[in-house]
């Protein structure tokens, strides 16, 4: 009988995971293991100074239920701060520029970090084993420097058309940075080099040896504080020390049949419940996968959750959300009617700054029917790392709107929509599907695509994940390269632009795992450098 | 599903040759037009002055042959002509470094270009349709542009330099006019998601669908090659092109646990395939695990005595005697499997021999009618020439030979190289079941065997076979994806083998393959390249 399986977009931190269920622990052991590892080998896409949103269901313990970790502007926030720094918008309208960049990178980018207290609050709520060995693989990759993987290479030298800083400039922004990330000519690290980061390491074994008090309230957070304060950050000690998680249950809705679990609101759980509530109005299996009719009518259930998400749904504690509308069946197929009559939604641009892509996931299911599935982020990574401490912080201020007297204007203590949507789909009782994806507001589209590839087309979990898909949120339907002309040409023929994306493998990273009567299969999306791991 | 399925690495060759399926051409038609695209759209990967290998199979009409256009030495190649030139081997050890870079680069490097008339005689053999309507996706693709898709860009960017070798990137920039083509006027290369369209490329396939494969071999392009080579101290003559022939075989027949599979003849690699699934028909693989310890150090091992042989035995038929019937035979095989039982480890000698790089391509599709084709084509090296007026890049082939005289592997006129491609069909009860092949150089025959095993052994379905991880071995190393666990290795290192880590998820060869399970198509693309397979 196998004890565990795990997916996630890194090899070495799903290894980690599988390792964990393999000696005895369960589902939330092999999923903070694998977390705090891929925080090592994947160092831009998440960390322990980033947030997130995890999925637990522990059937043995009667729990199902959330840690959102998302991330909080610190209390020195003032709506006004940056008000006349605004040097123009950015060259795709979404976002602004600051002088100096300060809202992208460097040290009042960084908002209140949330993972590692999600992490240890999870281990040591809901797992079997010990901090310490939890957190031991992650040091000893820290010790040994990890490999640079093509994807990771790939978003370090990205270069962005938006105008955004590249990742690899915001890396070289601190001295610690520059030490860990580039050799002596200044050069960054290749595919296949090796990145050690000792002071990665010692920061997580004092973390193993205090828990995440030390981070939050003990000397990690008095070194963090002073390093702040030194360079006119915004984060203090008493932010660190007043932070908490959220427990929130999970939001519910059915489609055909399946009960389906997701995350609240500022995550994007609803805007996946919205699309599945329209699209039970139509058979798309009939439709064809990806056929010129499947991708409107599809595309225009991403339509209508992308205008209610940017019009009705915020940070629960500063919106308030009309969940009962949003989720209702009838809102749903009246939605579902205009679609049938061949309506062509609109959906205004607003002036926000989308969500990049330096995010990350891992989902694991164990013997006894636990199940975690959880994205982790650095939002953008601020670039900074504070000397003797080697993690990267979270660099997600630039998510405000610099402009006061906005719905998206900066305030203490405020948060903000993200597309995260860790979701588990239960066929009766028992969990079916358990899934989630990194890749900003391609997120929800990915998981949705994922979901139906699986529940309407009977797809295997890999064929469901690696099938090309497509991603409309503006009045663009976005697809990938491997969706036909042929078919894309007919889109077009019926009033829909349509921009072809050069990727194969494109919007969002999809992850998950699929139960069929006890029997488990996992995949990673081909577009990044995971796998799926059964012990 | 009802016409047909086809799978390759690029998006817009796939659609091509599927569209020609929904128009009733077969799978002939799909590869000839796909494999044009492939041209275009992935122009340093093949082209029509590039060489390869192709296998058809057409029960109804009573075809099953292979087309072997690997490519030859020009005539004026003289076994002596670089020995002066020998700057010392390169740094990996494989190949050699001459002055000027003569052989990796430039006219000189520049084999008989094969691919287009393989692609006219089999379409003229066992098209459909029109050559003229085969021809036109890869104008329309020419010239509307190709988009640079990510593997692309990866290739040319790709630091060869570092091993001693021309880096893909110094070879587009030496000459102009495929400097006009990849790089910005600003002198930046262009980035992914650029399209870059090459009229001369549509101007050359315009003439070509008009006249058919002769004006390239015997016409008025033949004649502006032969001038532009002339005068650039190129080898090929107007003689070369027009003696150009291709050879046309029957495939090379293997067994494996019932499962009869047709591959290449030398100096393709099908016989290497041969002999390592004889070799593992002795061991029960599927209890082992897949890729569990046990299972890497059997294969390994068969992979090695593959190798080992390869080296001792394959060249040109027509100038060396292989052993086929001893090399692929059960006993040699049974043999073989006996010293792995006994956990004997093979040696393999380096070989200094140049390897085959990895800019090949890849096309598997079948029918409604059962018809199929697997055709791996390539550049070997891209040369980097591109005729001003005609668009398309020459193969770099030259680059394949031994520079010292006297040699198993050194020049000679009209002498052909050998190579690892393996286009196989695998056979069920008489019928094509796995339709398959891989780009991929030295990788490409242990690609494609362990994607046969993952389906024959472990019942995967194509694009779960395809996806899994793979490893390699080309040495006494083996060489795996980063995709499998520490765990395993750690293992296979414990039973005293060398393991080198990828830092890649996916690789070792980009094996493409299509299926037929009792009526029922399915096919898959290798997901560590841009590809995908498609039914119509």
């Amino acid at each position: 009988m196998a004890r565990g399986i795990i997916t996630a977009p890194q090899p070495e931190a799903v290894e980690a995971g599988a390792v964990v269920m393999m000696n005895g622990g369960n589902a939330v052991d092999a999923a903070i293991t694998c977390a705090l590892v891929q925080n090592v080998v994947d160092p831009q896409m998440c960390g322990i100074a980033g947030f997130g949103t995890m999925h637990l269901y522990l059937p043995k313990k009667n729990f199902h239920g959330f840690i959102d970790f998302h991330t909080r502007a610190p209390a020195s926030v003032k709506e006004d701060m940056w008000e006349d720094l605004i040097v123009g918008e950015s060259r795709d309208g979404f976002g602004f520029f600051l002088k100096g960049r300060v809202n992208e990178v460097g040290y009042q980018s960084v908002m209140v970090p949330g993972s590692l207290k999600a992490y240890y609050e999870a281990v040591a709520e809901h797992g079997t084993m010990d901090w310490k060995d939890i957190c031991a693989p992650a040091i000893k990759h820290a010790e040994d420097g990890f490999v640079v993987r093509p994807h990771v290479y790939d978003f370090w030298v990205k270069k962005h058309d938006n105008g955004r800083i590249p990742s690899i400039d915001k890396m070289k922004s601190t001295p610690a940075g520059r030490r860990i990330y580039f050799d002596e000519n200044g050069d960054i690290a290749k595919v296949g080099s090796v990145v050690k980061n000792p002071d990665m390491a010692r920061t997580l074994r004092r973390i193993a040896d205090g828990g995440a008090d030390i981070f939050y309230s003990g000397e990690i957070a008095e070194e963090i504080a002073a390093d702040m304060a030194q360079h006119g950050g915004l984060l203090t000690y008493k932010d660190l020390k007043n932070y908490k998680t959220s427990r929130v249950e999970p939001l519910w809705s059915d489609y055909r049949g399946y009960r389906v679990s997701t995350n609240q609101p500022p995550g994007g759980g609803i805007m996946v419940l919205e699309m599945l509530n329209i699209l039970e109005n139509f058979d798309l299996a009939a439709m064809g996968h990806n056929s010129p009719e499947y991708i409107r009518v599809v595309s225009e259930a991403m339509k209508y959750a992308t205008i209610d998400k940017d019009t009705r749904v915020g940070d629960p504690l500063f919106v308030d959300v009309p969940f009962d509308e949003l989720l209702d069946k009838s809102y749903a197929s009246k939605l579902a009617a205009a679609i049938k009559a061949g309506e062509i939604s609109h959906v205004e641009r607003l002036k926000e700054v989308p969500e990049s892509q330096d995010t990350t996931h891992v989902c694991t299911l164990d013997a006894d029917g636990n199940a975690v599935t959880m994205t982790h982020s650095l939002g953008m990574p601020s670039g900074v790392v504070t000397d003797g401490l080697g993690f990267m912080y979270n660099g997600c201020m630039s998510v405000f709107d610099p402009r006061p007297g906005r719905a998206g204007s900066l305030a203490p203590g405020k948060g903000r929509f993200t597309a995260m949507s860790p979701t588990i789909v239960f066929k009766g009782d028992e969990p079916h599907i358990v899934i989630g994806a990194p890749g900003g507001t391609f997120i929800t589209m990915g998981v949705l695509q994922g979901l139906l590839n699986s529940l309407d087309f009977g797809m295997s979990i890999s064929d469901a994940i690696a099938a090309p898909r497509f991603s409309t949120n503006s009045d663009t339907v976005d697809v990938c390269n491997r969706i036909p002309r042929f078919v894309t040409d007919e889109l077009e023929k019926i009033g829909y632009p349509v921009a072809r994306s050069y990727l194969s493998y494109h919007f969002a990273g999809v992850h998950g795992i699929r139960i069929d009567d006890g029997v488990w299969t996992g995949a990673a999306d081909p577009g990044r450098d995971g796998m799926a791991l059964t012990v | 599903m009802t016409h047909g399925m086809i799978s390759a690495p690029q998006p817009e060759a796939v659609e091509a040759g599927a569209l020609m399926m929904k128009c009733g051409g077969n799978a002939i038609d799909a590869a000839v037009a796909c494999a044009l695209v492939q041209g275009v759209v992935d122009p340093l990967m093949c082209s029509i002055a590039g060489v390869g290998m192709m296998q058809i199979y057409m029960p109804k009409d009573g075809v099953h042959e292979c087309i072997n256009f690997a490519g030859k030495a020009p005539a004026a190649a003289r076994e002596d002509m670089w020995a002066d030139l020998i700057e010392g081997e390169t740094r990996d050890g494989f190949g050699f470094r001459l002055r000027g870079r003569v052989n990796e680069m430039g006219y000189q490097s520049i084999s008989v270009p094969s691919s287009l008339k393989a692609y006219w005689e089999a379409a003229t053999a066992y098209a459909s349709m029109d050559w003229a309507d085969l021809v036109q996706p890869a104008i329309d693709h020419a010239e509307a542009g190709f988009l640079v898709r990510p593997t692309v860009h990866a290739y040319i960017t790709q630091q060869e330099s570092s091993l001693g070798r021309v880096d893909n990137i110094d070879k587009l920039n030496a000459f102009e006019a495929t400097r006009k083509l990849f790089f910005s006027e600003d002198g930046t290369l262009r980035e992914p998601g650029a399209r870059i369209p090459n009229p001369n490329y549509a101007q050359t396939l315009r003439r070509i669908a008009a006249e058919g494969a002769e004006i390239f071999y015997s016409g008025e392009i033949a004649e502006e090659i032969a001038a532009e080579m002339a005068r650039n101290g190129g080898l090929i003559a107007l003689d070369d092109l027009n003696s150009m022939t291709t050879t046309h075989t029957p495939p090379l027949w293997g067994e494996y646990n019932g499962y009869k599979f047709a591959t290449s003849q030398p100096p393709g690699a099908g016989l290497v395939l041969i002999e390592m699934l004889n070799i593992l028909e002795n061991f029960d693989l599927a209890s082992l695990g897949h890729n569990s310890p046990d299972y890497i150090r059997i294969l390994a091992e068969a992979i090695k005595y593959g190798i080992i042989d390869k080296a001792a035995y394959m060249g040109d038929p027509a100038f060396v005697d292989i052993p086929v019937d001893r090399l692929t035979g059960k006993a040699h095989a049974k043999a073989l499997a006996e010293k792995i039982e006994s956990g004997a480890h093979a040696h393999v000698e380096r070989m200094p021999i140049a390897p085959e790089s990895k800019d090949t391509t890849q096309v598997s599709t079948i029918d409604e009618h059962g018809n199929a084709v697997t055709m791996t084509h390539t550049l070997g090296m891209p040369s980097g020439v591109i005729s001003e007026n005609l668009g398309f890049m020459y193969n770099g082939s030259m680059g394949i030979f031994d520079p010292r005289p006297g040699r198993a592997a050194s020049i000679a006129p009209g002498k052909g190289y050998t190579s690892s491609m393996t286009p196989t069909i695998v056979f069920r009860d008489d019928n094509p079941y796995i339709v398959i092949g891989a780009p991929g150089a030295t990788h490409i025959t242990l690609g494609v065997m362990q994607v046969i095993l993952n389906i024959l052994e472990f019942g995967m379905p194509i694009s779960d076979a395809i996806a899994a991880p793979r490893f390699s071995v080309t040495s006494n190393a083996i060489d795996v994806s980063n995709r499998i666990p520490r765990y395993i290795t750690d293992q296979v290192e414990e039973m005293g083998y060398e393991v080198r880590r990828s830092p890649n998820s996916y690789g070792f060869a980009g094996v493409h393959g299509v299926m037929n399970d009792n009526g029922v198509l399915s096919g898959a693309a290798d997901p560590g390249r841009d590809g995908m397979a498609l039914g119509v």
